[in-house]
């Protein structure tokens, strides 16, 4: 069943450079309880792609194509109606949590403030369930801590509470934004635990540059290159039997295999390459890839590739 | 521990500040007798022989070596004693106390309505960055704000005063009037108070109105504003409740530091509207080289400048968990 579906997103803001086609153009799909996985380089349009969802971005920016959450396109929605829609149906964790929390406002009220808002209870009432989903995320001794603003938790502390808020209105899709982000091992251990556990019943749009992270917690990963996917496969198959050259070259260059970095820059997202817009890093580029641009192909079941050498 | 560094703080710059006040208007040519018996060249000027001359000095004490005077200007003020006026005839406190009510009236409702008009219009116009009311806004307050006090004093006396004949020109108010009631009070006090405040709230509304949308425009850019849209609040719960109060962060500290120009402008607003406060007893002090009253006022500025950076302190420690000690 499918939660979410992307048609044909684009999405473009005008800066001084020249038109930002940062999303261009995406089709996809998150089931229920599925967890998808977004990788890619910084500055592949991957989190404009999260902000487009809940369109948070700034008014100048344009949406294009089809956003349908159960069944409705969030893009024909007024805003206020989009209003209801987010922290409520769509929830975001924002990425950096260190700026993403109100230093002058307690944690509690942070969480509580959303609650008050969606749900009809008292502010007393959304102050007990800050405190609850406090501890769902195993923040100790919640009660204490609900009264305290965020510079006395610490980074880890911090990622749970952004977490928190996420969770705060129990909604069935989290768009989480590189949450292991700035974290140091152990403590990235423990959030993709914790967010493995707090999502059994939701679907999650998951969007790292942590290839690990990504192997660990999602069922689909879809690989996004210069403003569109590439790859979309289920995790195992991603990691095992990569096809496109570019997803090849993410995982060379991991650590465990050797550290081999892609070569060349990633390309502006106002000025893309002709043709496939990874041939110019691409070892394998031939004629072809510099005059066309490849579509998507299903190479196998749920396996997609946008590569001529599987046309 | 830290408590008492600050109290020690705020009574070093108290200390500083009185021998500031007693030494610097003694080195100002000229002493209080020679403005009281009307100096040389003057109509009728009275000229003193040296043996009244002498006397007269024995008799305010300023025949005495620097240093001794003071010694005893210091011994009297920890005995609650600012001096006798050498141009009034009369105890420095309680000409202060007479003219002080009117200058507290006057810096106090002008200050609290342009700093309330600053904070909430910049608020909006950065909130609208951009925006017809954003420009419109800033444009207004800028050109406004960039009047000379005395100068807006005058062209609102001429205007609303003598050509329009709306308010009175002068005073706090009406003299040899007899109240029917405390109401028929108020209004009279009122009436003469809107022009002075006015040209005070004119003046130095654009500077808070520029620091809180320039602080606003840095907060609405940080990441907790995201975060609070993405939990669907509205815009406005969002500008009160998120990001007023960190942008009043700067703002406490900037507008305490303003409290002193605050005064500095008032001097000349009271000069212009003929308002009986502190800040024209200050111009007639220096005038008339009044030294114990030229003292006692500006030791009551010093005060109320620290009690604005004192109340500011407060303010900051309020509004910024991070501060605050367990």
């Amino acid at each position: 069943m499918t939660l979410l579906k992307l048609k044909r997103l684009r999405t473009c803001f005008p800066t001084r450079d020249g038109l930002v086609k940062a999303v261009n153009t995406v089709d996809l799909e998150i089931g229920a309880n599925e967890i998808l996985g977004l990788i890619g380089e910084t500055g592949c349009g991957k989190s404009i792609l999260g902000m487009s969802i809940m369109r948070l971005l700034q008014p100048s920016t344009r949406i294009e194509g089809e956003i349908i959450y159960k069944g409705q396109d969030l893009l024909k929605l007024s805003e206020a109606e989009m209003r209801k829609i987010r922290g409520k149906e769509i929830a975001m964790i924002l990425q950096n949590p260190a700026t993403a929390l109100n230093p002058v406002l307690t944690v509690g009220d942070q969480i509580a403030e959303a609650i008050w808002l969606h749900q009809t209870m008292t502010k007393r009432e959304a102050r007990e369930k800050a405190i609850e989903v406090l501890r769902s995320v195993k923040i100790p001794s919640p009660e204490k801590m609900a009264n305290e603003c965020p510079h006395k938790f610490s980074g880890g502390m911090k990622e749970r509470a952004m977490i928190a808020i996420g969770l705060a209105c129990n909604p069935a899709l989290i768009i989480a934004d590189e949450p292991t982000r700035g974290l140091d091992a152990s403590t990235k251990e423990q959030i993709i635990k914790l967010m493995k556990e707090v999502t059994e019943e939701k679907s999650m749009l998951f969007i790292t540059h942590d290839l690990d992270a990504a192997a660990e917690i999602c069922d689909t990963v879809a690989v996004m290159y210069a403003g569109e996917l590439v790859e979309c496969a289920k995790t195992g198959d991603l990691f095992g039997k990569p096809l496109h050259p570019y997803t090849m070259g993410l995982l060379d260059s991991l650590p465990c295999r050797g550290l081999k970095p892609i070569r060349g820059m990633s390309p502006s997202l106002i000025d893309y390459p002709s043709g496939c817009r990874f041939h110019p890093r691409c070892d394998y580029a031939s004629a072809i890839c510099e005059k066309k641009h490849p579509e998507m192909v299903k190479v196998e079941d749920r396996h997609y590739v946008r590569c001529f050498m599987y046309l | 521990m830290h408590q008492i560094t600050k109290i020690a703080g705020y009574v070093t710059i108290i200390l500083a500040v009185i021998s500031f006040n007693f030494f610097l208007p003694r080195f100002m040519p000229g002493d209080p007798l020679s403005f009281l018996t009307g100096a040389p060249g003057m109509d009728m000027p009275i000229v003193l022989d040296e043996a009244t001359r002498a006397k007269l000095l024995a008799y305010y004490g300023l025949d005495k070596p620097l240093l001794q005077q003071f010694a005893d200007y210091m011994i009297k003020l920890m005995h609650g004693d600012l001096g006798w006026s050498t141009y009034y005839n009369a105890p420095v406190s309680s000409i202060l106390a007479g003219r002080l009510k009117w200058t507290l009236l006057l810096i106090g409702t002008s200050t609290l309505l342009y700093i309330a008009l600053g904070i909430v219009l910049g608020a909006i116009s950065a909130w609208n960055r951009g925006g017809k009311s954003d420009v419109g806004l800033l444009l207004l307050l800028l050109s406004v704000g960039s009047f000379p006090p005395f100068f807006l004093g005058m062209l609102l006396i001429i205007l609303f005063g003598v050509k329009l004949n709306l308010f009175p020109v002068f005073g706090a108010q009406s003299p040899f009037m007899a109240y029917s009631s405390p109401v028929e009070e108020a209004m009279d006090i009122l009436h003469h108070l809107i022009l002075p405040a006015t040209t005070l709230v004119i003046t130095h509304i654009g500077g808070v109105y520029l620091l809180m949308r320039n602080s606003m425009l840095n907060v609405i850019g940080e990441d907790y504003i995201l975060t609070a849209r993405a939990k669907g609040l509205a815009e406005w719960y969002i500008l009160r409740k998120h990001a007023m109060k960190n942008a009043l962060l700067p703002i406490t500290t900037m507008i305490a530091l303003r409290v002193g120009f605050m005064i500095s402008g008032t001097i000349l607003v009271e000069t212009v509207f003929a308002y009986p406060g502190v800040g024209m007893l200050l111009f007639d002090a220096v005038m008339y080289r009044d030294y114990p009253l030229l003292q006692g006022a500006f030791l009551i500025i010093t005060l109320v400048i620290i009690a604005a950076n004192f109340v500011a302190d407060m303010v900051y420690l309020r509004l910024d968990p991070r501060l605050r000690h367990d």
